[in-house]
């Protein structure tokens, strides 16, 4: 990934070269996402495969091939734009021996392209693919049929628009099988979460935005375990029941930008703390028996 | 800075660190998972090449 310089202008006197593939994507973005960045290139350049927000190509010579447009790009040509679709986790759908032609082993990792298709439960061995930052990612009771089971974010970065977890078994959980804390999942859409997911997810969750649309969090009685981050200037977000941070010392959460409405419940912390937020920047942190709001 | 900058596989580098200042470059390389950011305040970067990879 590369985040541009918001505040000055960037300019490439020779080539760039960035060519992602659909399990691997390749981002480029402004550093402070929602406010766009300058940038010129002395030749016309083309890329493939790449996600971009909030790119101003002043030269107008920049073609993404198959790339995703997704939000205050200009100066940049789309052909063939990746619209967003639906991926849902087969990982521990029955039948899934994890051995298909794309996989990269038998494991539960997120950037597992044998992890997920295109149709609920159905796992055909042949998906090259993984979420994007366009598309929605379901974890549905297809999904489990093989037995709760385990989804690792196992990548630095990675990213979906909606995310929805529905119909699963008891005991699932998210990335229980990796335990550092410096990776970060970007959801540019909707939260569902559901009363048997058990996140355990300790890093960093940021909630984005690419366009006007409210987003809603709904928690359904699991709970956030690491850092959270809500950073789009000018949109909106809706936390329709408790938002349990349950991470001890890691579950901090940062309003860095927009609109946040709702609640925010601290189990074990500051048990039955309740918040109702309407700001347009705050810093809110969970300390140990206290809770410090700055705005 | 002449000459190629690598920054390797999941590594992460701040070229500016938000302090003014113009700043060039040779080529910049990013392997896989790699983050560059660009925070010079106002001020303008130039490079010749950036690369981004997959691996």
């Amino acid at each position: 990934m590369v985040r541009f310089n918001t505040n000055g202008s960037t300019s490439i006197t020779g080539s760039l070269t960035s060519n992602g593939t659909c399990d691997t994507w390749l981002w480029l973005k402004s550093l402070t996402d929602g406010i766009f960045e300058d940038i010129a290139f002395s030749s016309p350049q083309s890329i493939t495969l790449n996600i971009c927000q909030d790119i101003n190509c002043t030269t107008s010579n920049l073609t993404n091939n198959y790339g995703v447009d997704l939000s205050g790009n200009t100066g940049v040509t789309f052909p063939t734009s990746r619209a967003g679709t639906t991926f849902y986790w087969v990982g521990s759908t029955a039948g899934n021996t994890k051995t298909g032609t794309f996989s990269t082993g038998v494991n539960d990792n997120w950037c597992n392209p044998d992890n997920w298709s295109l149709t609920s439960g159905v796992y055909s061995g042949t998906n090259s693919c993984i979420p994007g930052a366009q598309d929605n990612v379901v974890f549905d009771a297809n999904s489990f049929t093989a037995g709760a089971g385990t989804v690792d974010l196992d990548l630095l970065l990675q990213s979906c628009n909606g995310m929805t977890w529905t119909g699963i078994p008891a005991g699932c959980t998210m990335d229980a099988g990796v335990t550092t804390n410096d990776r970060e999942l970007i959801i540019f859409g909707s939260t569902i979460l559901n009363a048997n997911l058990d996140n355990q997810f300790e890093s960093l969750i940021t909630f984005f935005a690419h366009s006007a649309t409210v987003r809603t969090i709904t928690s359904n009685g699991s709970n956030f375990f690491g850092n959270i981050d809500f950073d789009y200037a000018g949109w909106n977000w809706t936390i329709a029941d408790d938002f349990d941070m349950n991470g001890e010392q890691r579950a901090d959460v940062e309003f860095v930008r927009g609109t946040v409405n709702g609640q925010l419940r601290m189990i074990g912390r500051s048990q039955g703390a309740h918040i109702q937020l309407q700001l347009q920047q705050l810093s809110l942190m969970d300390q140990r028996h206290k809770t410090v709001v700055k705005r | 800075m002449t000459g190629t900058l690598n920054v390797g596989a999941e590594s992460f580098v701040n070229l500016g660190g938000g302090v003014e200042g113009p700043m060039t470059f040779g080529t910049i390389s990013l392997a896989s998972e790699a983050q560059l950011d660009i925070q010079n305040a106002s001020s303008t970067t130039t490079m010749a090449n950036l690369s981004l990879s997959t691996y």
